[in-house]
Protein backbone atom coordinates (compact mmCIF):
# COMPACT_ATOMS: atom_id res chain seq x y z
CA UNK A 1 0.00 0.00 0.00
CA UNK A 2 1.37 3.06 -1.14
CA UNK A 3 1.67 5.87 1.29
CA UNK A 4 -1.07 8.79 0.63
CA UNK A 5 -0.91 12.37 1.50
CA UNK A 6 -2.89 14.93 0.99
CA UNK A 7 -1.93 16.05 -1.97
CA UNK A 8 -2.22 12.84 -3.70
CA UNK A 9 -6.02 12.66 -2.89
CA UNK A 10 -6.34 16.04 -4.24
CA UNK A 11 -4.30 14.40 -7.20
CA UNK A 12 -6.58 11.39 -7.13
CA UNK A 13 -10.07 13.44 -6.51
CA UNK A 14 -8.93 16.24 -9.28
CA UNK A 15 -8.40 13.62 -12.13
CA UNK A 16 -11.42 11.63 -11.38
CA UNK A 17 -13.99 14.76 -11.31
CA UNK A 18 -11.86 15.89 -14.59
CA UNK A 19 -13.04 12.75 -16.39
CA UNK A 20 -16.11 12.28 -15.31
CA UNK A 21 -16.68 16.60 -16.48
CA UNK A 22 -14.99 16.39 -19.80
CA UNK A 23 -15.10 13.11 -20.81
CA UNK A 24 -18.83 12.94 -21.66
CA UNK A 25 -18.85 16.17 -23.47
CA UNK A 26 -16.07 15.41 -26.04
CA UNK A 27 -17.29 11.75 -25.96
CA UNK A 28 -20.87 13.40 -26.79
CA UNK A 29 -19.27 15.75 -29.46
CA UNK A 30 -16.54 13.35 -30.83
CA UNK A 31 -18.39 10.49 -31.94
CA UNK A 32 -21.24 13.04 -33.37
CA UNK A 33 -19.14 14.29 -35.75
CA UNK A 34 -16.45 12.61 -36.11
CA UNK A 35 -17.81 8.38 -35.97
CA UNK A 36 -21.93 9.46 -36.68
CA UNK A 37 -21.35 11.89 -39.28
CA UNK A 38 -18.38 11.48 -40.37
CA UNK A 39 -17.40 7.70 -40.58
CA UNK A 40 -20.71 6.37 -40.89
CA UNK A 41 -23.11 8.94 -42.22
CA UNK A 42 -25.84 8.59 -39.90
CA UNK A 43 -28.28 11.37 -39.96
CA UNK A 44 -28.60 14.24 -37.90
CA UNK A 45 -31.29 13.09 -35.13
CA UNK A 46 -30.19 9.46 -35.03
CA UNK A 47 -26.27 10.63 -34.67
CA UNK A 48 -27.23 12.65 -31.95
CA UNK A 49 -29.19 10.39 -30.02
CA UNK A 50 -26.78 7.81 -30.44
CA UNK A 51 -24.07 10.60 -29.29
CA UNK A 52 -26.02 11.34 -25.99
CA UNK A 53 -26.57 7.71 -25.12
CA UNK A 54 -23.34 7.12 -25.41
CA UNK A 55 -22.31 10.09 -23.57
CA UNK A 56 -24.36 9.23 -20.65
CA UNK A 57 -22.57 5.69 -20.77
CA UNK A 58 -18.80 7.01 -20.79
CA UNK A 59 -20.04 9.28 -17.82
CA UNK A 60 -21.58 6.45 -15.65
CA UNK A 61 -18.00 4.30 -15.80
CA UNK A 62 -16.39 7.21 -14.97
CA UNK A 63 -18.20 7.61 -11.92
CA UNK A 64 -18.04 3.76 -11.31
CA UNK A 65 -14.53 3.99 -11.54
CA UNK A 66 -14.21 6.57 -9.00
CA UNK A 67 -16.45 5.42 -6.45
CA UNK A 68 -14.40 1.67 -7.03
CA UNK A 69 -11.19 3.93 -6.50
CA UNK A 70 -13.17 5.86 -3.06
CA UNK A 71 -14.28 2.54 -1.65
CA UNK A 72 -11.33 0.27 -1.67
CA UNK A 73 -8.65 3.42 -1.45
CA UNK A 74 -10.31 5.98 0.70
CA UNK A 75 -9.97 6.95 3.83
CA UNK A 76 -6.25 5.98 4.62
CA UNK A 77 -4.52 8.33 4.40
CA UNK A 78 -1.78 9.47 6.80
CA UNK A 79 -2.14 13.19 7.30
CA UNK A 80 0.14 15.83 8.78
CA UNK A 81 -0.07 16.25 12.43
CA UNK A 82 -1.52 19.04 13.51
CA UNK A 83 0.54 21.49 15.53
CA UNK A 84 -0.52 23.52 18.48
CA UNK B 1 -38.88 27.45 -46.95
CA UNK B 2 -42.36 26.96 -46.32
CA UNK B 3 -44.90 29.33 -46.15
CA UNK B 4 -45.67 30.01 -42.12
CA UNK B 5 -49.14 28.19 -41.51
CA UNK B 6 -51.31 26.42 -39.11
CA UNK B 7 -49.02 23.87 -38.42
CA UNK B 8 -45.98 25.39 -38.11
CA UNK B 9 -46.51 28.66 -36.84
CA UNK B 10 -43.99 31.70 -36.12
CA UNK B 11 -44.22 31.15 -32.50
CA UNK B 12 -43.70 27.21 -32.76
CA UNK B 13 -39.47 27.42 -31.49
CA UNK B 14 -40.70 29.45 -28.27
CA UNK B 15 -41.80 25.97 -27.12
CA UNK B 16 -38.63 24.80 -28.66
CA UNK B 17 -36.07 27.13 -26.74
CA UNK B 18 -38.41 26.83 -23.74
CA UNK B 19 -37.84 22.92 -23.25
CA UNK B 20 -33.90 23.56 -23.89
CA UNK B 21 -33.80 25.92 -21.16
CA UNK B 22 -36.35 23.96 -18.72
CA UNK B 23 -34.10 21.09 -19.40
CA UNK B 24 -30.49 22.95 -18.28
CA UNK B 25 -32.48 25.46 -15.67
CA UNK B 26 -33.76 22.85 -13.19
CA UNK B 27 -31.01 20.47 -13.59
CA UNK B 28 -28.97 23.05 -12.51
CA UNK B 29 -30.87 23.72 -9.23
CA UNK B 30 -31.34 20.03 -8.46
CA UNK B 31 -27.51 19.98 -8.77
CA UNK B 32 -27.02 23.14 -7.38
CA UNK B 33 -28.94 22.32 -4.40
CA UNK B 34 -27.45 18.88 -3.75
CA UNK B 35 -23.84 20.25 -4.13
CA UNK B 36 -24.53 22.57 -1.64
CA UNK B 37 -26.65 20.66 1.03
CA UNK B 38 -23.96 17.34 0.90
CA UNK B 39 -21.49 20.61 0.67
CA UNK B 40 -21.79 21.56 4.43
CA UNK B 41 -22.11 18.00 5.64
CA UNK B 42 -18.75 17.42 3.86
CA UNK B 43 -17.49 20.98 5.51
CA UNK B 44 -18.66 19.97 8.76
CA UNK B 45 -17.74 16.15 8.68
CA UNK B 46 -13.91 16.76 7.47
CA UNK B 47 -13.31 18.81 10.62
CA UNK B 48 -13.12 15.77 12.81
CA UNK B 49 -12.22 13.13 10.15
CA UNK B 50 -10.46 14.73 7.17
CA UNK B 51 -9.06 11.48 5.62
CA UNK B 52 -12.65 10.17 4.48
CA UNK B 53 -12.60 13.57 1.93
CA UNK B 54 -12.27 11.40 -1.29
CA UNK B 55 -15.23 9.43 -0.22
CA UNK B 56 -17.31 11.66 1.18
CA UNK B 57 -16.94 13.46 -2.34
CA UNK B 58 -19.29 11.27 -4.37
CA UNK B 59 -22.43 13.14 -3.07
CA UNK B 60 -21.05 16.25 -4.82
CA UNK B 61 -19.73 14.20 -8.17
CA UNK B 62 -23.40 12.56 -8.74
CA UNK B 63 -24.92 15.84 -7.81
CA UNK B 64 -22.97 17.56 -10.83
CA UNK B 65 -23.76 14.50 -13.13
CA UNK B 66 -27.72 15.55 -12.68
CA UNK B 67 -26.85 18.84 -14.29
CA UNK B 68 -24.85 16.73 -16.91
CA UNK B 69 -28.32 15.41 -18.11
CA UNK B 70 -29.59 18.62 -18.47
CA UNK B 71 -26.79 19.41 -20.40
CA UNK B 72 -27.33 16.78 -23.02
CA UNK B 73 -30.73 17.22 -23.45
CA UNK B 74 -30.51 21.14 -24.09
CA UNK B 75 -27.96 20.52 -26.62
CA UNK B 76 -29.94 17.85 -28.21
CA UNK B 77 -33.01 20.23 -28.49
CA UNK B 78 -30.95 23.18 -29.20
CA UNK B 79 -29.68 21.37 -32.20
CA UNK B 80 -32.87 20.39 -33.48
CA UNK B 81 -34.57 24.13 -33.24
CA UNK B 82 -35.19 26.10 -36.63
CA UNK B 83 -36.82 28.69 -37.91
CA UNK B 84 -40.48 28.23 -38.21
CA UNK B 85 -40.12 28.68 -42.06
CA UNK B 86 -37.72 25.80 -42.12
CA UNK B 87 -40.47 23.44 -41.21
CA UNK B 88 -40.31 23.08 -37.75
CA UNK B 89 -43.66 22.37 -37.01
CA UNK B 90 -45.91 23.21 -33.48
CA UNK B 91 -45.77 19.51 -32.71
CA UNK B 92 -42.00 19.69 -32.70
CA UNK B 93 -42.18 22.42 -30.56
CA UNK B 94 -44.62 20.80 -27.91
CA UNK B 95 -42.20 17.45 -27.96
CA UNK B 96 -39.13 19.77 -27.29
CA UNK B 97 -40.89 21.34 -24.52
CA UNK B 98 -41.68 18.31 -23.20
CA UNK B 99 -38.38 16.72 -23.18
CA UNK B 100 -36.83 19.76 -21.50
CA UNK B 101 -39.85 19.82 -18.58
CA UNK B 102 -39.48 15.63 -17.90
CA UNK B 103 -35.04 15.93 -18.00
CA UNK B 104 -35.22 19.46 -16.04
CA UNK B 105 -38.24 18.55 -13.34
CA UNK B 106 -36.97 14.65 -12.80
CA UNK B 107 -33.48 16.46 -12.31
CA UNK B 108 -34.77 18.90 -9.82
CA UNK B 109 -36.13 15.92 -7.64
CA UNK B 110 -33.12 13.81 -8.68
CA UNK B 111 -30.71 17.04 -6.73
CA UNK B 112 -32.76 17.14 -3.81
CA UNK B 113 -32.86 13.58 -2.38
CA UNK B 114 -28.98 13.38 -3.41
CA UNK B 115 -28.24 17.04 -1.37
CA UNK B 116 -30.51 15.32 1.48
CA UNK B 117 -29.42 12.02 1.73
CA UNK B 118 -25.62 13.18 0.63
CA UNK B 119 -25.59 15.77 3.82
CA UNK B 120 -26.81 13.26 6.23
CA UNK B 121 -24.99 10.17 4.91
CA UNK B 122 -21.48 11.79 5.32
CA UNK B 123 -21.80 13.11 8.75
CA UNK B 124 -22.70 9.64 9.60
CA UNK B 125 -20.12 7.68 7.72
CA UNK B 126 -17.86 9.74 10.15
CA UNK B 127 -18.96 8.01 12.63
CA UNK B 128 -19.84 4.29 11.24
CA UNK B 129 -17.89 3.70 8.76
CA UNK B 130 -20.15 0.54 7.18
CA UNK B 131 -22.57 3.11 6.45
CA UNK B 132 -21.24 3.97 3.58
CA UNK B 133 -21.86 1.10 1.54
CA UNK B 134 -25.99 2.00 2.70
CA UNK B 135 -25.06 5.71 1.15
CA UNK B 136 -23.81 4.64 -2.02
CA UNK B 137 -27.11 2.63 -2.60
CA UNK B 138 -29.07 5.48 -1.77
CA UNK B 139 -27.33 7.69 -3.55
CA UNK B 140 -27.81 5.51 -7.00
CA UNK B 141 -31.54 4.98 -6.17
CA UNK B 142 -31.34 8.60 -6.23
CA UNK B 143 -29.47 9.40 -9.25
CA UNK B 144 -31.69 6.79 -11.60
CA UNK B 145 -34.59 9.16 -10.60
CA UNK B 146 -33.07 11.92 -12.81
CA UNK B 147 -31.40 9.19 -15.45
CA UNK B 148 -35.52 8.18 -15.69
CA UNK B 149 -36.17 11.45 -17.11
CA UNK B 150 -33.22 11.47 -19.21
CA UNK B 151 -34.55 8.46 -21.09
CA UNK B 152 -38.22 9.69 -21.60
CA UNK B 153 -36.53 13.00 -22.97
CA UNK B 154 -34.61 11.47 -24.98
CA UNK B 155 -37.10 9.07 -26.13
CA UNK B 156 -39.38 12.19 -26.53
CA UNK B 157 -36.74 13.95 -28.71
CA UNK B 158 -36.99 11.06 -31.38
CA UNK B 159 -40.46 11.73 -32.15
Amino acid sequence: MIETTPYSIFKVVFFYCAIILFAPITTFFGMKYFFFEGLIGTGNLASNVWSAVLAVVVLHIALGCFIYRAYFDGGKAKLDEKVD
Amino acid sequence: MVAIGEENPVYGPFFGVMGAAAAIIFSSLGAAYGTAKSGTGIAAMSVMRPELIMKSIIPVVMAGIIAIYGLVIAVLIAGGIGPASEEYTLYKGFVHLGAGLAVGFSGLAAGFAIGIVGDAGVRGTAQQPRLFVGMILILIFAEVLGLYGLIVAIYLYTK
